[in-house]
């Protein structure tokens, strides 16, 4: 790979500069309610503080604070055999009614967000070790509220992909949009972040969005705004909501609606803005800001971390004692090693015991540290915090 | 496939690492007095520094410890008659350009994701050089200091973070206090910039 000449440029910047970024201490997210709090305040937090914290310690996921290491993601890209390969990565691409389609996701979909058996098509892959060609039939089912000209789901048995339609266009009003991507279904409006160009200025928890959909529905003929193929922060005020669906095969991209009349997303992988003027865009800021609670930042996937001291038939144990400021307040997990994209790691030998991993899974953790919903699984390094500074 | 590799016993026994970290000034003093303590020093204070940055962009714990040898090396030979002002910048640089020199070497199925999309972004601002004729990489470097210097502190940082220590986005976020999303998004509003601003510099031709 040829390096480019920026990147040999960069090696020569000032000194100052470069030491400076390192010296420059971590900042955490910040909380504004815990920065205006009094010093009174803060005694009766460290009373609650003491009857809370043994429980927190109970959840893995609020405990911060007893952890001194973190797993840091160590990047492996593995071109797995045939065998281990889930549908979506045999098949990338796919042909229906005579048009192309490409996956969208490596998530299975849910079977409850399928609709009617609409067809089938032949999918073709290619194994890169062998060069051999193989086919599958795949039942093709519409996704509810989604447009079929525009994705569909594809699979058999074993799960089915969300594939969407190649060459497709953004809808030229915003009206298409959601209309076509069933987005106020498919969408949940819940978590947004308030902006100030590239600041963010308050997190946001949002128990209902019904009432955006609807002040956005009234303004579905708003047009796609040509002029600029990305939504510009600077100089700007918008509400920026997380938007994951696994519907639409998209995971944390991004909804705006900026205090100037902009609705923008990046849901269909480039960014599009529509004008839905600066009235509806003031009634959905004003009702965010009176209908919401703020949180913090929770939009990541929950992972649990920790060396794994134990592979048998269907499971694997991993214990976080080894991320722990007190190795007393380490836990074993048991993770069920069902699905193909963990499964794999554990029967190829890539994951041994005593290598340290990262597991991403869905639903909740059993009381009794099972974990039965885990899709993905990572090797890392045992890192400590800013490893950078020192 | 790849075969894992054994970087975590690395780090856990660097983090653990202990050692009475003497001044800057002092290790000079050292390699001038042809003192080998020097790089014993110098391991003990930049050691885990130029192992993050060379494991950055290499991905690879062996190739690292390789190259950060070879930054030993030639901190070694380089001082005297070097006598650096900085002498964390003056490391940083060395291991980043050796470890960078070992990368163009790597087999592509060896290097790291994160890194081959890092220098992807780069290459759409200035990618070799037909684009800048004329233009050495210190000139360069100059410019994007000058453009760098008249950004917010945060912008510069982050900027720094990624393309010279080669920091996932997921790191920089961690490390700021942003979400990742904050980060790529600052990340592209930066090389726009500066593209334009190598283009208005005539840099970029």
């Amino acid at each position: 790979m040829n390096i480019p000449k920026i990147a040999d440029a960069i090696g020569y910047i000032d000194n100052e500069l470069i030491t400076a970024t390192l010296e420059a201490p971590p900042k955490k997210r910040h909380n504004p309610v815990m920065k205006w709090m009094t010093a009174a305040a803060c005694l009766t937090l460290f009373v609650i503080a003491g009857i809370l914290i043994p429980h927190l310690l109970k959840n893995d996921a609020t405990a911060e604070s007893k952890y001194k290491y973190h797993v840091s993601k160590t990047e492996r890209a593995i071109e797995w055999p045939w065998k281990y390969k889930t549908a979506a990565e045999k098949y990338p691409a796919i042909k229906f009614n005579g048009k192309q389609f490409t996956v969208k996701s490596q998530n299975p979909i849910h079977t409850d967000a399928l609709g009617d058996e609409i067809g089938s098509c032949i999918a073709e892959g290619l194994d890169p070790d062998t060069e051999k060609k193989y086919t599958e039939t795949f039942e093709v089912r519409k996704i509810h509220g989604i447009s079929e000209e525009l994705m569909i789901a594809a699979g058999n048995e074993d799960g089915f992909y969300v594939y969407a339609a190649d060459e497709s266009t953004a809808p030229d009003t915003l009206g298409k949009l959601l209309e076509l991507y069933g987005l106020s279904q498919n969408i949940e409006l819940n978590y947004v972040t308030k902006c100030e160009n590239y600041e963010e200025k308050e997190e946001l928890l949002l128990d209902n969005d019904d009432e955006i959909w609807q002040i956005l529905a009234g303004r579905s003929d708003a047009k796609l705004d040509n002029t600029s193929d990305f939504f510009e922060r600077e100089n700007r005020i918008y509400l920026a909501f997380t938007a994951t669906s696994e519907t639409l095969g998209v995971y944390n991209r991004v909804i705006y609606i900026s205090e100037d009349g902009y609705f923008a997303t990046n849901i269909l992988d480039y960014e599009y803005s529509y004008f839905i003027g600066k009235e509806a865009a003031g009634q959905i800021i004003r009702y965010v800001q009176k209908h919401s609670t703020e949180t913090k930042s929770s939009s990541s996937a929950p992972t649990i971390s920790g060396t794994v001291t134990e592979i048998g038939n269907g499971y694997m144990i991993v214990d976080n004692t080894a991320l722990c400021r007190n190795p007393k307040a380490g836990k074993e997990y048991k993770v069920y090693t069902d699905d193909i994209r963990v499964k794999r790691w554990s029967e190829s030998g890539e994951i041994k015991t005593g290598d340290l991993v990262a597991v991403e899974y869905e639903g909740k953790i059993s009381d009794s540290c099972e974990i039965t919903g885990a899709y993905s699984i990572f090797t890392g390094t045992l890192e400590e915090n800013d490893i950078l500074t020192q | 496939m790849r075969r894992s590799s054994k970087k975590d016993d690395f780090i856990i026994e660097n983090i653990f690492e202990e050692g009475n970290i003497i001044d800057d000034k002092k290790i000079i003093e050292l390699y001038f007095e042809r003192n080998e303590q020097a790089i014993k020093e110098t391991d003990i204070k930049y050691g885990k520094l130029c192992h993050k940055i060379a494991y950055n962009i290499l991905n690879n714990l062996q190739d690292s410890e390789e190259c950060v040898n070879d930054t030993y090396l030639g901190v070694w030979n380089k001082i005297p008659p070097t006598r650096p002002d900085n002498f964390k910048a003056y490391i940083s640089k060395i291991v980043r350009s050796i470890s960078i020199d070992k990368f163009r070497k790597q087999k592509a199925k060896k290097r790291s994701a994160d890194m081959v999309m890092a220098l992807d972004e780069l290459a759409d601002i200035l990618p070799d050089e037909r684009y800048a004729p004329s233009r050495n990489d210190e000139e360069i470097g100059k410019s994007i200091s000058i453009f760098l210097n008249k950004q917010k502190e945060v912008v510069r940082r982050v900027f720094h973070l990624k393309y010279f220590y080669f920091e996932s986005n997921i790191a920089i976020a961690e490390r700021c206090g942003f979400t990742e999303r904050k980060v790529t998004h600052m990340l592209a509003h930066t090389r726009a910039q500066l593209k334009e601003y190598l283009i208005k510099e005539e840099i970029y031709l």
